[in-house]
């Protein structure tokens, strides 16, 4: 198989082959639920840092005993994983406060999940600022010192370094890959593109570059693909599939970039141990100050710059902002944005939809008649 | 006559200004009900005309609460309080003061000491759900219009509604801390955009310690920095000092109130708990104390009595409110009382705690960090801004100390945090304490969601099988 | 003494007469625009098959979510404890009552005596109940009677991920358009709704009997997916048509009212 075939066809949770053997040689693995998460710090401990997902996850049945129906399908898909032992394989679970939905998590998961033997809440502030920067980074200090002591692992500054250095090769090298998409006749497509992205967060993430590497390689030498209507960028709700994206390339578009939680907003600030001297800052500053999360009161302007400067870079022709029913930050954030960005002469669907993708039909008319829109022929 | 304005951008304010003239006028006529006169109609045509438009709004079944015995004192103490804070809000704006549009954890002593007129968002939406026939839909509808779903919280969408159809005044600021929600945080975040005005964020930390009241210390230093630009002058000690006097007694007196609610039987009624959050929302001003003040005595009269607000012959039964109720059928709270002999013990959104804080008036720092242990312990935010542990054990503590008989939840449907825990916590408090819940989905404010016939349905189906 | 129980649902009207030997006649109404004349054609059609005239009826009780449009005098009886009251009567060991309807689904759980422990109603959402199925049948030109028969494994069924009735039936043209036969979409259908009811059973704990009524509980498709998920066997009872609980609760409850005076 090839780097990219391994990356693009890589299962999740019990199927994945880099589990069973992480945890074959007695290492341990823990699940986080957001971007905020420290990833650096976990893998500096030697401990493989899982995203949580419910890829291919159909129904809720078990998660909505505890859960409702006006909590979104991501958040209860996620909790239904973990209820029917689709995560009996973690160790723990850092939890974060980033959204509503997933926050009570934490408390639901400690009841109910009882194979997960360490839980830790690591709280991010709802603002960007000073004091707001000095609490994140004790949180992570807090959380570091909480894993250490858990696992009985040493971690030391030097460590932190190295973690470090493997994370931002994972941001060289998916920057690239994002670069290439840019081009007027993409070697890739968007599908491919975010199967290879969404890889990165569930496997170990040395193993991650070195196959990222080499299909970067592979994809630089291929004919640019020239069949398509429309450059699309997606925003919005977390994704942890490319069924949208496999539902827009099929109707003619080309999904070029993001500003996904789970894609480019993972790559654009490198973590800079030089700034702060100190790693464990570093990496605080990094996660706080560089992500554009909807969930951070006060910084719509920068998330319209943000969102400008990403679909201006690749030339798109329009926008898809979808986000999950009931997601109130994507909901809120995706029509400011919509608002804005459309008196500027770029186009943006705002489209509403489950975390499993069942209603098909509807979606793919949206979509069309979105593209037929955009269409530069 | 009373002078009323016909500013547009008074609309909300004037119409409850009239309102309050109009329920004291009511209230010392010969009615115990409005058919005593020949009905609503009839009653209309004996009343001075500039109340009729208003009269007409105004819920039926409301007023006919209202002219209950053991509601009218409460009902002429709120008409006066809520007409003392319209006159007062008005000459804020003839004075020229900056309006402040805040959520309602924010207590306000800071905004009044620094001449600002405070206005907070979530009353707006709540009282005129509670008292007029059109609610606040409109402005809801309004939000909807713009593309905002309607799984945002109606509280913050009716008052934005306000905003965009001019109904109230242009905001020359936002005033947010980030508990209890995003929902809540997005709505303000979209309008200081829209008004171009300056959103003034509080950052609540997750935690109830030491640590966190460190934080949140320097978040109000913060806070009134941001204040004082607005303010265009520096906060004054001894004003602050004597907002923060009256916010103490108001203090003392809803502590008070809340001890007197632990007898059998309750002396306090039902219909007004919802509204009482105008007044915990305007802590710090003189009518906001005279309320709870005149509340104390009419329930402390009762409790030397040992009198309850059930008819005779009635058990009662202790419910307490476990999350929210609905805003906009007040008299649903008295038919409760009437029907059922079910009394209102607490709820989330007007439970203080015991320790609440009386803050330390010595000087500006322990003011500061008064003002932000307050802020830890304002009622709803504080059960969401931390661990599950305090919602559970809050209501453990008021369904043993209240002698609660059942836990009534009506769970928001805006609440994605509420309703992720809604099991979890309905399951801890009757292992603890044995009291059973009853869960149903409803909108705060919007009517539509879940009528008031449907919910006396689902209390009818309740009681039923208690 | 003859009763009258009068359960006005939101897709049908149930009325039963009910004697000293049980149930004298039936009759079940579907419900159109006007509720109050429904509910007077469901009392006429009833009288009528018992021979009897409206006076003749010595109680008159009525429950359901209509309820309120019952024009004559009668006793109100709240349609949870009339579900416990007539699935105790019919089937004594009952001890969990889950009432599938046309628009809400309610779980009941009851001790011995028929006396209800705890309750559950579903959301304020059509997705789990008789309406979608309606919605189902009519986007797949079957009779809402047949979705029943097909049974089909849940690996063999379409699957129906959605969430809401309205995207529900989106799911539903897409799988049609998608060349799923329609038997295949009716099973999976059936599952969803199964595996809803089965979600409200677990909120509140089912323990055994458990007894389905309701429209939808003659769905054995629905039922048998019930039980699949839960891992228990769910009872429909044969000796009374499964939305006649309701009415029969009423008239039994308004008996008991009158006999204890």
């Amino acid at each position: 198989m090839t780097a990219i075939e391994e990356l693009k066809k890589l299962p999740s949770r019990e199927k994945n082959p880099y589990i069973k053997e992480w945890k074959a040689d007695g290492r341990k693995i823990v699940g986080f639920t957001c971007h905020y998460a420290p990833k650096e710090i976990i893998n500096a401990a030697g401990i493989f840092p899982y995203r949580l997902e419910a890829r291919g996850t159909k129904e809720t049945g078990l998660a909505d005993v505890y859960y409702h129906r006006f909590n979104c399908t991501y958040s209860r898909c996620i909790l239904q994983e973990g209820l029917s032992g689709g995560y009996d394989f973690l160790d723990g679970v850092c939890f974060l406060n980033g959204c509503e939905q997933i926050r009570r998590m934490y408390e639901v998961w400690k009841e109910a999940v009882p194979t997960t033997d360490y839980q830790y809440m690591v709280t991010v502030p709802h603002s960007i600022y000073d004091e707001g920067f000095e609490w994140y980074k004790e949180e992570i200090f807090r959380f570091k010192e909480d894993l250490m002591s858990n696992f009985s692992v040493r971690l030391n500054n030097s460590d932190l370094q190295s973690s470090i250095g493997v994370y931002n090769e994972s941001k060289h090298l998916l920057k690239e890959l994002y670069e290439l998409r840019k081009a007027d006749n993409p070697p890739i497509s968007g599908t491919e593109a975010m199967k290879l992205v969404f890889a990165a967060d569930i496997m170990p993430r040395e193993k991650y570059n070195t196959l990222l590497k080499k299909s970067l390689k592979q994809i630089r030498s291929r004919d640019g693909i020239k069949d398509y209507k429309a450059r699309i960028m997606v925003g919005g709700s977390p994704l942890d599939d490319t069924q949208l994206i496999e539902i827009i390339e099929s109707l003619g578009g080309i999904v070029v970039t993001d500003t996904l939680c789970g894609g480019s907003r993972n790559f654009q600030e490198f973590v800079e141990v030089e700034q702060d001297g100190d790693p464990l800052a570093a990496i605080a500053r990094c996660y706080y100050y560089s992500n554009p999360c909807p969930r951070m009161l006060g910084h719509f302007e920068s998330r319209l710059q943000y969102t400008e400067k990403i679909a201006k870079e690749a030339n798109v022709d329009g926008i898809i902002l979808q986000r999950v029913v009931f997601c109130d930050n994507h909901a809120v954030d995706n029509t400011m944005l919509a608002d804005e960005l459309e008196p500027k002469g770029i186009p943006v669907l705002n489209l509403e939809r489950e975390h499993m993708l069942t209603d098909v039909g509807r979606v793919r008319t949206r979509i069309e008649a979105f593209i037929e829109r955009i269409s530069r022929r | 006559m009373a002078e009323y304005s016909d500013r547009k951008d008074r609309t909300i304010t004037t119409r409850w200004q009239i309102t309050g003239d109009l329920a004291k006028f009511i209230l010392t006529q010969d009615l115990s009900h409005l058919d005593d006169w020949g009905g609503k109609e009839a009653v209309r045509e004996v009343l001075p005309e500039h109340y009729q438009k208003i009269f007409d709004l105004v819920q039926t079944d409301l007023i006919n609460c209202l002219l209950e015995e053991k509601n009218r004192k409460t009902a002429m103490g709120f008409a006066e309080c809520m007409g003392r804070w319209g006159d007062w809000f008005h000459s804020q704006l003839d004075q020229g003061k900056k309006v402040v549009y805040h959520y309602f954890v924010h207590t306000i002593e800071p905004m009044l000491a620094l001449d600002l007129a405070p206005i907070c968002l979530e009353v707006l939406s709540g009282l005129t759900a509670a008292l007029y026939t059109d609610g606040c839909e409109e402005g809801i509808d309004a939000m909807h219009a713009e593309g905002y779903p309607d799984h945002l919280c109606s509280s913050n969408m009716g008052g934005a509604g306000f905003l965009l159809k001019g109904y109230v005044p242009k905001p020359d600021a936002f005033l947010k801390g980030t508990t209890p929600c995003d929902p809540s945080n997005r709505v303000y975040e979209y309008l200081a955009r829209k008004f171009n005005a300056p959103l003034i964020v509080v950052e609540t930390p997750y935690y109830m310690n030491e640590r966190a009241l460190k934080f949140l210390t320097t978040e109000m230093k913060r806070m009134i920095g941001k204040l004082e630009k607005i303010a265009g002058k520096k906060l004054d000690e001894d004003k602050l000092r004597e907002y923060i006097k009256l916010s103490n007694e108001t203090g003392e007196y809803i502590l008070k109130i809340q001890e007197l609610r632990k007898l059998v039987p309750c002396p306090d009624t039902g219909w007004h708990r919802p509204a009482d959050t105008i007044f915990t929302a305007q802590m710090g001003t003189p009518f906001s104390r005279d309320y709870f003040k005149g509340l104390y005595e009419i329930v402390k009269e009762r409790a030397d009595k040992g009198q309850g607000v059930i008819p005779e012959g009635k058990k009662e039964v202790r419910l307490a409110w476990g999350y929210t109720w609905e805003c906009f059928d007040l008299p649903f709270f008295n038919w409760l009382e009437n029907k059922y002999g079910a009394i209102y013990t607490e709820d989330c959104l007007t439970l203080f705690p015991a320790d609440y804080a009386m803050i330390d008036t010595t000087n500006m720092e322990t003011m500061i960090e008064g003002l932000a242990q307050r802020m830890m312990q304002v009622p709803m935010a504080r059960q969401a801004m931390s661990w599950s542990d305090t919602w559970v054990n809050d209501f453990v503590d008021v369904a043993r100390a209240y002698k609660v008989d059942a836990l009534a939840i009506g769970g928001h449907m805006a609440c994605k945090h509420f309703w992720a825990l809604n099991k979890l916590l309905t399951d801890k408090v009757k292992e603890k304490t044995g009291v059973p819940a009853l869960r149903f989905e409803m909108d705060m404010m919007d009517k539509r969601f879940t009528s008031p016939s449907e919910l006396k349905r689902i209390m009818d189906d309740f009681f039923a099988t208690f | 003494m003859l009763i009258l129980g009068c359960d006005v649902g939101a897709i049908t009207t149930k009325t039963v007469i009910f004697g000293d030997d049980g149930i004298v006649a039936y009759d079940i109404t579907a419900n159109n625009g006007n509720l109050t004349k429904v509910v007077d054609k469901s009392v006429d059609n009833v009288i009528s098959k018992a021979g009897v005239s409206l006076a003749g009826i010595d109680v008159k009780a009525g429950t359901g979510m209509g309820e309120r449009y019952i024009s004559f005098d009668h006793i109100t009886e709240s349609i949870i404890k009339c579900l416990a009251v007539a699935a105790h009567r019919i089937h004594p060991d009952t001890r969990t009552v889950v009432d599938m309807g046309g628009l809400i689904t309610t779980v009941i759980s009851i001790n011995e005596k028929g006396k209800v422990l705890e309750y559950r109603t579903s959301d304020k959402c059509a997705s789990g109940c008789g309406f979608f199925l309606r919605l189902a049948a009519q986007a797949l030109e079957m009779k809402v009677e047949d979705f029943g028969n097909l049974i089909l494994p849940y690996g063999e069924s379409a699957h129906m991920g959605t969430q809401c009735a309205v995207f529900g039936e989106s799911e539903i043209v897409s799988h049609i358009n998608d060349g799923v036969e329609p038997a295949k979409i009716a099973a999976g259908i059936n599952h969803s709704l199964g595996r809803s009811v089965t979600t409200m059973i677990n909120r509140i704990g089912g323990i055994k009997d458990i007894v389905a009524t309701g429209g939808v509980a003659k769905n054995k498709g629905v039922i048998r997916a019930i039980e699949e998920t839960l891992g228990m066997e769910v009872i429909t009872l044969s000796s009374i048509d499964e939305q006649l609980l309701g009415a029969l609760g009423a008239a039994l409850c308004a008996q008991q009212r009158v006999q204890q005076g």
